[in-house]
């Protein structure tokens, strides 16, 4: 027998089977039947498996039976949900509480270590750029000032450091400390760095430049004298003396080609460049970020 | 009192018989279970115990004996759902669904009692009309159990609890087309089943 299939959208099984359909109706789903794929199919399962769901004797007994043992589970189960409840109410409440925590924790350490956090990253790259041969030389950018040098004496960074030795007087008197102080008992670089950073956020330039000046005549080699170049190079920039900012910039360029400051070098020595009117040059540098760094902050169309 | 006796006048109908009717004063007994009133949360259950019991063991088999089980399992799973109930369907039919989901389940986790020794073919003699019809509901639930189980219950609700397929979308809680799509994904299993076995066709088209 040959039946249609699919998209039967007759509803005669169930008019059937609740008693509606006309005698007339009946014949006619009985002739449906045998051209209807779907119609038979589910008539196919109707017949075959409805008849086993007739009432048998005990079903009462059996409903009642299943009932009362529902309601016992609901009541063992009534307990347990609002314990549930209660753990979770609580479970969430530590949750927010910790997490709160957490943030607050997180940004007052970030607050107060984010340089010292990229110094050390710019520890591991000088480190790591430190050329073969020059293990126990000092890295190209360090002290301003030395304690052991005679008076009048040039700072061992402006004997080593060939750039910073161009800084005129008065960019030097900028960022040398006045008085040569020793590192006070149990100073860090970190923390002097940390204070530098703090002056600096807090609009004190003078100040902060000094204390920069200072990290790098106290702790010359370290990381947070490394990187304070830029930070130096920075303020010098923003107080118009280009040229002191241009070597400083150069000077960590040198000391750690490939820095994690690199980016913020280069767009600081453009920025210089444009200042001293060198705008070609810094056209290049610019292109030169470009090409190094397309997806820096600093690359294009940023 | 006569909530509780209207109840079981509509309840106590054989599911077909009473399919396609709404669920008559069983507002204030819902809100009453809703509000978790034990009394009428087992007035409820008891009466809507024949419409589960029926396709339970349609599903099941008669002689399954996970049948009362099934019941109560099923009776716990709609009486922890009540308060999500929101009137899509009747109370019936949204019990029946749950009925049908529980027993699939069951079907599926329990194996099948072995069959019945009289079942087995004797060479030499006629095989009678109960053996046929043990066979044809084997292959049935053989195929159920092959389905999966949103096919398999649409198959339920509509052929075996007489659901009409929006009845089966609004029990099930889902579109009518989704339904009906689930639907006409088991009949063409069904088909297919028979088409690929010649005596599974002779067996169903014998069907008297």
């Amino acid at each position: 027998m040959t039946r249609l299939t699919g998209g039967c959208d007759a509803e005669g099984l169930a008019r059937v089977r609740r008693g509606t359909e006309s005698a007339e109706g009946l014949a006619t789903f009985m002739e449906h039947l045998r051209v209807c794929e779907d119609c038979w199919s589910s008539w196919v399962v109707w017949r075959s498996l409805g008849p086993e769901g007739a009432a048998q004797p005990g079903d009462e007994e059996m409903a009642t039976h299943a009932a009362d043992r529902t309601l016992r589970a609901l009541r063992r189960e009534a307990p347990r949900a609002r314990r549930t409840a209660r753990a979770a109410a609580a479970a969430v409440l530590l949750l927010g509480t910790a997490a709160s925590a957490a943030v607050y924790q997180v940004h007052r350490w970030t607050s107060r270590h984010r340089d010292t956090t990229a110094a050390r990253r710019v520890e591991i790259a000088a480190r790591s750029a430190r050329p073969r041969g020059a293990t126990n030389a000092a890295p190209a950018a360090v002290a301003l000032a030395s304690p052991s040098a005679p008076p009048g004496a040039p700072p061992p960074i402006l004997r080593r450091a060939a750039p910073l030795r161009a800084l005129s007087g008065a960019d030097r008197r900028a960022v040398e400390p006045a008085p040569f102080a020793a590192p006070a008992g149990g100073e860090t670089a970190a923390a002097l760095f940390g204070e530098a950073a703090a002056l600096r956020r807090g609009g004190r330039s003078p100040e902060a430049m000094a204390a920069f000046a200072r990290l790098q005549a106290q702790f010359s080699g370290t990381p947070e004298a490394t990187i304070s170049l830029i930070s130096l190079a920075e303020m010098l920039a923003d107080a118009s003396r280009p040229t002191a900012a241009l070597e400083l910039f150069d000077a960590y360029l040198t000391a750690v080609p490939d820095g994690p400051l690199y980016p913020e070098a280069l767009r600081g020595k453009a920025r210089v460049l444009d200042q001293l009117g060198r705008g070609a040059e810094a056209d290049a540098v610019r292109r030169e970020v470009e090409r190094r760094m397309p997806r820096s902050p600093y690359g294009p169309g940023r | 009192m006569a909530t509780v006796l209207t109840l079981r006048r509509i309840s106590g109908k054989p599911l077909e018989q009473s399919a396609g009717g709404s669920d008559g004063d069983l507002g204030p007994l819902l809100e009453r279970c809703r509000a978790q009133d034990r009394a009428a949360i087992r007035t409820l259950l008891t009466s809507l115990a024949p419409a589960m019991l029926q396709v339970i063991r349609r599903v099941l088999g008669a002689r399954h004996p996970e049948v009362e089980d099934t019941l109560q399992e099923a009776m716990l799973a709609t009486a922890c759902a009540l308060p999500t109930f929101r009137g899509a369907s009747t109370v019936r039919h949204f019990a029946c669904r749950i009925a049908t989901f529980v027993a699939l389940n069951v079907r599926r986790r329990v194996p099948a009692p072995p069959s019945d020794p009289l079942d087995d073919d004797r060479p030499g003699e006629a095989e009678p009309d109960w053996a046929l019809a043990a066979r044809r509901r084997e292959l049935l639930r053989a195929l159920l159990d092959q389905l999966p189980v949103a096919q398999a219950e649409a198959l339920v609700l509509h052929a075996v609890a007489g659901m009409t397929v929006e009845e089966v979308a609004a029990a099930s809680g889902v579109p009518i087309e989704t339904a009906r799509s689930r639907l006409r994904l088991a009949r063409s299993a069904l088909r297919l089943r028979i088409a690929n076995d010649p005596a599974a066709a002779e067996l169903l088209e014998e069907l008297p």
